[in-house]
């Protein structure tokens, strides 16, 4: 995928005010762009590489509904479990992500009403990130690996890349639950994710394992952000079933992935061979925690 | 001879004028019928059948209500598109169906069902009045217009 159509995608969201304050931007900064904030009544910030730029332009409650709703293609009405999630998956893989005033109802977020923050991530696709990590532990036979970081250390940019490696090797089955590794567009993916992966656009993450490995015979499996009670359940599933998994988690560290409750069952489940740490999409920290190999007889 | 032509013609000029201001009255009363069945689509669409706002644009367009040719647009930002086809199509009621149509798709399914249900209220109301003012208007156009064009006509002869 070009990084351009992800930056013309996020530049379709925005008000023409702001939409004209970026473009107005020097090329080398919108290259290295990663996201785009509005909040209501302050200046537009943008992440630029490691570093924030904030613009001389603000934010009106006008511009972040106008964003809001586009990024929902005018059907709000459609989209009600969409912005209680939290987030929105646009063109190209642009996750849009979105905090307001919540209406809850035993505990759960039935509706948002005044939204007040939009946050526009751009999708870069990195030929190459996930090379190291490929060549080290996966270009010989797949193994089940966890990759880890804290937010925005690179872990899907590096997914995707590996997801394509694994592509031209192995049947390879991309669980892209958000739609944003992949960037599925009327059934065509926009990135480069291998010549034997198929793609699970938007499927719910259990219900994408459990139809992979039924019908498509993986031979790994690829999924972003894992973490929650139901994981344990379906990862454990696909692990036992034979199937390698390439997965990755928010994690401050190795040593925290065996203290967040549901990822320290994973572990003591054996679902994982290697643990690797992200830190600027580089590979800063693994370890490897081969299951017992059974012996011939 | 002339002069029978000539009050023939303007009789006639009259007569048409009459009915034209008669054929606007019925053709008033059937674009704002038209739209209130379109209106009852958009409303079963949206309840029924969970259609995003491109879908539901589509379908109308497919629809053959006079309303319709307005909502064959593509591309970004259709509401806008479809909200400004309207505005200057001179149809009854364009400019509120206009601005229901600039809004469409920013509330939730309720408020989305809440404003639908508002601007039809609000067409029966004109509608109802429509359909008044032809049956009792409509004869006396004619009749009018058709009176305006003999008297002008032995006048002016």
């Amino acid at each position: 995928m070009d990084k351009n159509k992800g930056l013309e995608s996020a530049l379709r969201l925005l008000p023409q005010d702001i939409c004209a304050e970026i473009r107005a931007l020097p090329e080398k900064t919108l290259e290295q762009l990663n996201e785009i904030r509005l909040r209501s009544g302050r200046n537009v910030v943008l992440t630029v590489g490691r570093s924030f730029l904030e613009l001389g332009i603000t934010a009106e409650t006008e511009d972040i509904h106008t964003a809001a709703v586009r990024a929902f293609r005018n059907s709000l009405h459609t989209s009600t479990e969409q912005l209680c999630s939290g987030y929105v998956t646009y063109d190209n893989g642009c996750r849009v992500g979105f905090a307001g005033t919540a209406c809850a109802e035993n505990g759960s977020v039935v509706n948002i009403k005044h939204i007040n923050s939009v946050c526009i991530r751009i999708p870069r696709e990195v030929t190459g990130c996930g090379s190291e990590i490929f060549d080290r532990y996966l270009s010989e036979r797949p193994v089940s690996l966890l990759i880890c970081g804290a937010p925005s250390s690179g872990k899907t940019t590096c997914l995707r890349d590996i997801a394509r490696l694994c592509g031209r090797r192995y049947r390879t089955a991309l669980i892209d639950e958000r739609g944003e590794i992949a960037a599925v567009s009327s059934g065509n993916a926009c990135c480069d994710i291998g010549l034997m992966t198929d793609v699970f656009d938007r499927y719910p993450r259990k219900a994408a394992v459990e139809t992979a490995v039924r019908v498509m015979s993986p031979q790994i499996i690829i999924c972003d952000e894992i973490g929650s009670e139901e994981d344990i359940a379906s990862l454990s599933y696909v692990v036992c079933s034979g199937v390698k998994l390439t997965a990755t988690c928010h994690s401050g560290s190795i040593d925290e992935l065996f203290r967040k409750p549901n990822i320290s069952r994973l572990l003591e489940n054996e679902v994982f061979d290697v643990l690797v740490y992200l830190e600027n999409g580089r590979m800063v920290q693994t370890r490897e925690i081969y299951s017992r190999q059974c012996s011939k007889l | 001879m002339l002069e029978i032509i000539g009050m023939i013609l303007l009789t006639a000029a009259g007569a048409a004028v009459g009915d034209e201001a008669a054929r606007s009255l019925a053709r008033c009363e059937k674009e704002l019928k038209d739209l209130l069945s379109l209106l009852d689509e958009v409303g079963i669409l949206l309840s029924s059948c969970s259609l995003s706002t491109e879908e539901i644009f589509i379908r109308i367009g497919e629809s053959e209500y006079v309303y319709s040719h307005c909502f064959r647009c593509e591309g970004d930002d259709i509401t806008d598109k479809v909200s400004a086809c309207l505005r200057t199509s001179g149809l009854a009621m364009c400019g509120e169906l206009a601005v229901y149509i600039a809004r469409f798709g920013e509330t939730d399914l309720e408020g989305q069902l809440a404003r639908n249900g508002l601007l039809r209220h609000e067409v029966s109301l004109a509608y109802d009045a429509a359909a008044e003012k032809r049956k009792k208007f409509s004869n006396i156009y004619r009749v009018g217009g058709f009176s305006a064009g003999l008297v002008a006509a032995l006048l002016l002869i």
